[in-house]
């Protein structure tokens, strides 16, 4: 079931971090791009999810250290909105699926391929850190993702001349949001927002699987695409991706989880101050980043909290968090 | 019948009485027709040579016949008139009785010859006082009359004694005064007419005139008691009492009977009446288990009661006369002729047996005519009401109860009695309605079984069967249980399947781990219909392990059963165990015996409401006869091993014995399933492939309840708690992991003892729904951290545990744990120092400084505590602020400083110029 390959192991613990890094998202493009058979979608997401159990443990649990190094070695998905905008003169477009992840990647290649559109790059993209909406948002000049509602966003931000829309309307409604401008910009909230609806127990990941399939590969969502992609090139990404934490082991030593549990509640960052954890390797870590100085719940750990751990979460550092896809199209 | 021939006066259709008159007006009193003629029904008993004796020539003395109605005194008085009266006619009757008995000393007896014979019977009042009948029929008499009457002023009350012994020194007479005491106690006795004392007064003089003169006056009187004032002025002179009770009295009464009856009873050859009776006599002595010694005696008590079987006329002798209040020798001679006219003629030997009680002309009619007892009467309706119920309950009663009339007629005369003994021991029944030929016993048994199982007054008392009046509550119930009509709606196959049901599954309430399905009869073709909806399939979610209990072991067991299920299960096609009756037994509910029984504990339940005789009955009934029954009839379980939907004849079952009775059984079959047909390896490969594809445990449930298809062995079912139990431990184990809804994940850990995991895991797989979304995946890898160290303190030397620092700069330090990766560990424990160099990002804090703003010293002990520093907390470089204070403020904190720790002080001390 493994993916995890002795040239990788070779390279995480031993290249320097940008190697290691780049090696880690060539892998995990490699794992979530490939194409998913619809009728087995939702447990081949989890199984995927599930293959880079190893090379999740080996960089939290080993070379926890690299994280220090993920804002400089691996590119963001917000340098490579900036970098598209400045590329394209003329039509372009940014699509912002809050909280996609690589796993819904090969529906949008998919996708993307069988209603004839030419997909110029795909690859993977690190997100902000703390991997959440607003630093994302603030990377692009924004100040939050609300900002964006209504052409609200003004003209401080690095996307020239964009059209802003932010909403978390149906695809169909969403057509009529999409204004005629040369650039435009629509970030939208699906599946952010399924993602904390279905993040209670009995739920998660495979209830969020099939309903993110279903709407990638609905019409309404493509005719949402076409019209963004009409006139325009096209880049499809994330603000960050997500955590199925319901499939986390969970923490035993109650120390740790008292520790935890004081720290993050039942979240996956925070702006402590407080001491370190005492633990090696660490459950947590502190880092500095653009974005501030904020601890992060390290790699694939979930606790016991009042009212359940989320099932379903983003904010720490686990690699399917911090990578999203970045996806380049134009219809032909 | 060897042609015995009945007296003439018994030959006709209606029986005269037998009662003895002395005389009558139609001139056939016993003293109206001739001595010859009276004496030839006359039989020489031993009470009548005894009167005899004692009135004989020379040796006279008063004789008292003492007896109750019916046992021959008037006869004997009559017999003894008619010896005195004509003498020549009386000798030549004894001397022919002395040749027949031979025993010469009949013929030798004396009869008076000298004597006037006056007999009276004196309840005919023919006579105002007793003396009347002297003066009257005395030849004398008138003339003594007449000088008691002409005494004139000193004629007194009674005739004198002087007057009497004149008379009877005139002419000796014999006095045969008969129902004396019936007289006697009829009489008026007041101060104006003392009648019964002059009675008495005149009694005295007779007896004292016969004892004293025996010669002169033979007084012979007949009273019913001992006790009463009639007999007791004659018992003063010490009379000769003939009672009938003597020790040959049976013997001479049953011969007498037998001589009154027949005209030629004597003339029948003893060897003829043997070889009659030879089959009677000898099933009487096996069936009584009459040892060899007594047999010959026996045989001989056979020969002298013929034409009655001796046990007969004890039997009437000893139980039935004396309930029924019966007038004796008199009307068991009534009660005999009736009996011998109406017997088959065939019957060598008549028994009780020939007391028909549907022909009204047999002895019953006579016998019950002489029945006293409401009681009794009633007991011979109701022995002809069940009689009449048990010939229409049995089928073909002429050959199932060929002797039903006479069975019920015996026992119905053997239950007339008053002592404890009434009714009968089954051979005595059976002996008699023996006839000339034995009766196998067999047969008999089976025969009799019928008859009481049908009828409703007859009571099992120990080994007796008696009649009674009031029913018998359980043979009640049996007959009702037998009789199909009531039963046409099936309520009894019902209610035998609710009993199978409770037999094996316990009471409905108890059985919480199994559900026992118990099939009925239309259990091939319609199932359910049988059932109510909560019964069916549909309704069996409640996670019990369904045991189908199949009313018949089927032909082709496994094309059956196949077929049932593709038929008759829509799902959970694997979760049934069929629990299968033993080979052979046919189908439960075609069983008659269990059916019956069924039926009369469901007729009990509804009746013990009214009465509660059949709450007992209803107990009885289940617990020892149809539970017993029951527990062992299904011995045998069998369970789908492999499936064929298309062709369910080719469906495999597997088929054991599981030696178990009842509600043992549902665990038996499980613990069988349990530990012989499940393969634990099976179970846990199919686990370990749900859990490579991230199946959830719902639907590991839900795919062990139906069959494997493909013709692949089925995994046994073993019950919603037991499965999920194995997957618990399979997770124990570390071969797989849970995750609890994406709450919990449950996995072993590194190292971890199978049991301890299992104590940690267990009872947390939930039900349901939540055991859909509890999917079972793979171990991952999953990533520990720990470890603790001791610092030493290089300023203070103070040792403090605090946790692993990232820095290395506080000296020695103790790191375990590392990463753990597929359940095994690659820690690095026990390195000293700090692993990854000083960028670690691991907790490093040894110590932290903190401080408070000048304020009062109870809010600097509050801020104190606030920090966390508790009473074993060390603290470092503790500097205390003061801004001003005195000398005695300064001296009394000083004082107050706590021993063991070293204190420097600077301050800045005002110098006052």
């Amino acid at each position: 079931m493994s993916t995890f390959t002795a040239d990788l192991l070779e390279s995480v613990t031993t290249g320097s971090p940008q190697q290691a890094w780049g090696d880690i998202a060539d892998h995990l493009w490699q794992t979530f791009s490939a194409p998913i058979a619809p009728a087995v979608a939702d447990s081949e997401v989890v199984k995927r999810d599930r293959s880079i159990i190893e090379l999740e443990n080996t960089v939290s649990g080993s070379c926890w250290d690299l994280w220090n190094e993920f804002e400089s070695s691996v590119p963001k998905a917000s340098h490579g909105i900036v970098e598209f905008w400045n590329r394209i003169h003329g039509g372009k477009a940014v699509l912002i699926l809050d909280g996609v992840s690589l796993r819904e990647t090969p529906w949008l290649l998919q996708q993307a391929q069988e209603r004839g559109y030419t997909v110029h790059a795909a690859g993977p993209r690190g997100t902000e850190l703390p991997c959440e909406t607003s630093p994302f948002a603030k990377s692009l000049g924004f100040a939050q993702r609300s900002a964006l509602e209504n052409n609200g966003a003004g003209g401080a931000h690095k996307l020239t001349g964009a059209g802003t829309e932010s909403s978390n309307l149906n695809w169909k409604d969403c057509i009529g949001l999409v204004g005629t401008q040369e650039g435009f910009v629509f970030w939208h909230h699906f599946p952010d927002e399924r993602m904390h609806d279905l993040s209670v127990p009995g739920e998660g990941l495979h209830k969020l699987a099939r309903e993110t399939h279903e709407h990638l590969t609905s019409d309404d969502f493509w005719a949402f695409v076409e019209r963004l992609a009409t006139g325009r090139r096209l880049v499809i990404t994330s603000d960050h991706g997500y955590a199925a934490c319901g499939l986390f082991p969970d923490l035993v030593d109650k120390d740790q989880v008292d520790y935890m549990k004081k720290l993050f509640k039942s979240g996956r960052t925070a702006t402590s101050e407080s001491d370190d954890g005492a633990w090696v390797p660490p459950i947590d870590l502190r880092l500095a980043t653009i974005h501030g100085s904020h601890r992060y719940v390290l790699g694939r750990r979930k606790w016991k909290s009042a009212g359940g751990y989320p099932t379903l979460h983003h904010g720490g550092l686990s690699l399917l968090e911090v990578f999203v896809p970045f996806i380049e199209l134009s219809r032909g | 019948m060897l042609e015995l021939q009945l007296r003439e006066e018994f030959r006709g259709k209606r029986l005269k009485g037998t009662t003895v008159d002395f005389k009558n007006q139609s001139g056939t009193g016993a003293l109206d027709v001739s001595a010859a003629e009276f004496l030839k029904i006359t039989y020489p008993s031993h009470d009548l040579l005894k009167a005899i004796e004692a009135t004989q020539q020379g040796q006279s003395r008063p004789v008292v016949l003492l007896g109750s109605r019916g046992q021959g005194k008037s006869h004997l008085m009559a017999a003894l008139y008619h010896l005195c009266h004509n003498p020549d006619a009386g000798a030549s009757w004894l001397s022919e009785w002395s040749d027949h008995l031979k025993n010469p000393q009949i013929a030798s007896l004396k009869l008076r010859n000298d004597c006037f014979v006056i007999a009276e019977s004196l309840h005919l009042q023919r006579y105002k006082y007793l003396w009347d009948i002297l003066f009257a029929l005395h030849p004398k008499g008138q003339w003594y009359e007449a000088k008691w009457s002409g005494m004139g002023d000193k004629k007194t009350d009674v005739p004198s004694y002087d007057l009497m012994m004149e008379m009877f020194t005139d002419q000796p007479t014999v006095l045969i005064l008969d129902e004396f005491q019936t007289w006697y106690e009829g009489l008026t006795n007041t101060k104006q007419y003392p009648w019964r004392n002059w009675a008495f007064n005149f009694i005295q003089i007779l007896s004292e005139i016969a004892q004293k003169n025996p010669e002169k006056l033979v007084l012979v009187v007949s009273v019913r008691e001992g006790n009463s004032d009639a007999y007791q002025q004659v018992r003063r002179v010490n009379p000769v009492d003939v009672d009938f009770k003597g020790p040959f009295a049976k013997r001479d009464r049953q011969r007498l009977l037998l001589y009154r009856i027949f005209e030629n009873r004597m003339q029948v050859p003893n060897s003829d009446i043997a070889n009659a009776i030879t089959a009677h006599v000898s099933e009487y002595f096996r069936l009584s288990k009459i040892p060899p010694q007594e047999q010959e005696k026996r045989s001989e008590d056979f020969i002298e009661s013929y034409p009655f079987a001796p046990h007969l006329l004890k039997l009437l002798d000893d139980q039935v006369l004396i309930a029924t209040d019966a007038q004796e020798t008199r009307d068991l001679i009534k009660i005999l002729v009736d009996l011998f006219k109406t017997h088959d003629s065939k019957d060598p030997v008549i028994t009780a047996a020939d007391f028909s009680l549907t022909n009204e002309k047999s002895g019953v009619a006579s016998l019950l005519d002489s029945v006293a007892n409401q009681l009794h009467k009633d007991l011979r309706e109701k022995a002809l009401r069940n009689y009449e119920a048990v010939v229409e309950a049995v089928p073909n009663p002429k050959t199932t109860i060929p002797h039903a009339e006479e069975i019920i007629s015996a026992l119905w005369l053997r239950s007339l009695t008053v002592d404890q003994m009434a009714g009968a021991e089954p051979y005595e029944l059976q002996i008699d309605i023996t006839g000339d030929k034995p009766i196998d016993d067999n047969r008999f048994e089976v025969e009799l079984a019928n008859i009481v199982d049908n009828s409703f007054n007859i009571h099992q008392v120990g080994s007796r069967l008696v009649f009674k009046r009031e029913e018998n509550a359980r043979s009640k119930l049996l007959a009702h249980a037998k009789n199909d009509k009531l039963f046409q709606n099936n309520e009894d196959i019902d209610h035998l399947a609710k009993e199978i049901r409770a037999v094996i599954g316990g009471s409905e309430d108890v059985s919480a781990k199994h559900r026992v399905i118990v099939l009925k009869k239309k259990w091939q073709g319609d199932p359910w219909s049988e059932f109510e909806e909560k019964e069916q399939p549909k309704g069996w979610n409640d996670g019990k392990l369904p045991l189908v209990v199949v009313p018949d072991y089927p032909e082709k067991l496994e094309a059956t059963l196949g077929k049932w299920l593709k038929d008759n299960m829509q799902e959970n096609r694997n979760t049934i165990r069929f629990l299968l009756p033993q080979k052979g037994t046919g189908n439960v509910y075609y069983d008659r015996e269990l059916l019956v029984l069924a039926r009369a504990v469901f007729l009990a339940m509804k009746w013990k409401a009214t009465e509660k005789v059949y709450g007992e009955l209803e107990r009885t009934f289940r617990k020892d006869e149809l539970i017993p029954k029951l527990k062992s009839r299904f011995d045998r379980f069998a369970l789908l091993s492999e499936w064929n939907y298309a062709e369910p004849a080719k469906c495999k079952f597997e088929e054991a014995k599981h030696d178990a009775q009842g509600d043992k059984i549902p665990d038996a079959v499980d613990r069988l399933v349990r530990e012989e047909v499940f393969i634990p390896e099976e179970f846990e490969e199919y686990v370990l492939k749900l859990a490579e594809n991230s199946e959830s445990v719902g639907k590991l449930l839900k795919d062990l309840r139906e069959p494997r298809p493909g013709g692949k062995p089925c995994i046994p079912w073993l019950g919603e708690i037991a499965v999920k139990e194995r997957v618990i431990r399979i997770c124990a184990e570390g071969q797989i992991a849970l995750n609890l809804r994406n709450i919990e994940m449950l996995q072993a850990k590194p190292g971890e003892d199978a049991d301890d995991a299992w104590t940690r895991m267990k009872g947390k797989l939930g039900t349901g729904k939540h055991l859909d979304e509890t999917v079972m995946l793979l171990p991952d890898a999953v990533s520990v951290s720990g470890g603790k160290t001791v610092v030493t303190d290089p300023e203070t030397g103070e040792t403090t545990t605090v946790v692993v620092g990232g820095t290395g700069s506080t000296g020695p330090a103790v790191v375990t744990g590392g990463t753990t990766t597929g359940g095994t560990s690659t820690g690095n424990g026990g390195v000293p120092g700090n692993l990854f160099g000083g960028n670690g990002g691991a907790g490093t804090v040894s110590k932290k400084s903190c401080s408070a703003p000048p304020t009062s010293g109870l809010n600097l002990l509050g801020q104190v505590e606030s920090w966390g520093i508790g009473p074993a907390t060390s603290v470092n470089n503790v500097a205390l602020k003061i801004g001003k204070m005195t000398g005695a403020q300064l001296q009394a904190l000083i004082k107050h400083l706590p021993d063991g720790v070293t204190y420097g002080l600077d301050l800045e001390k005002e110098e006052s110029n």
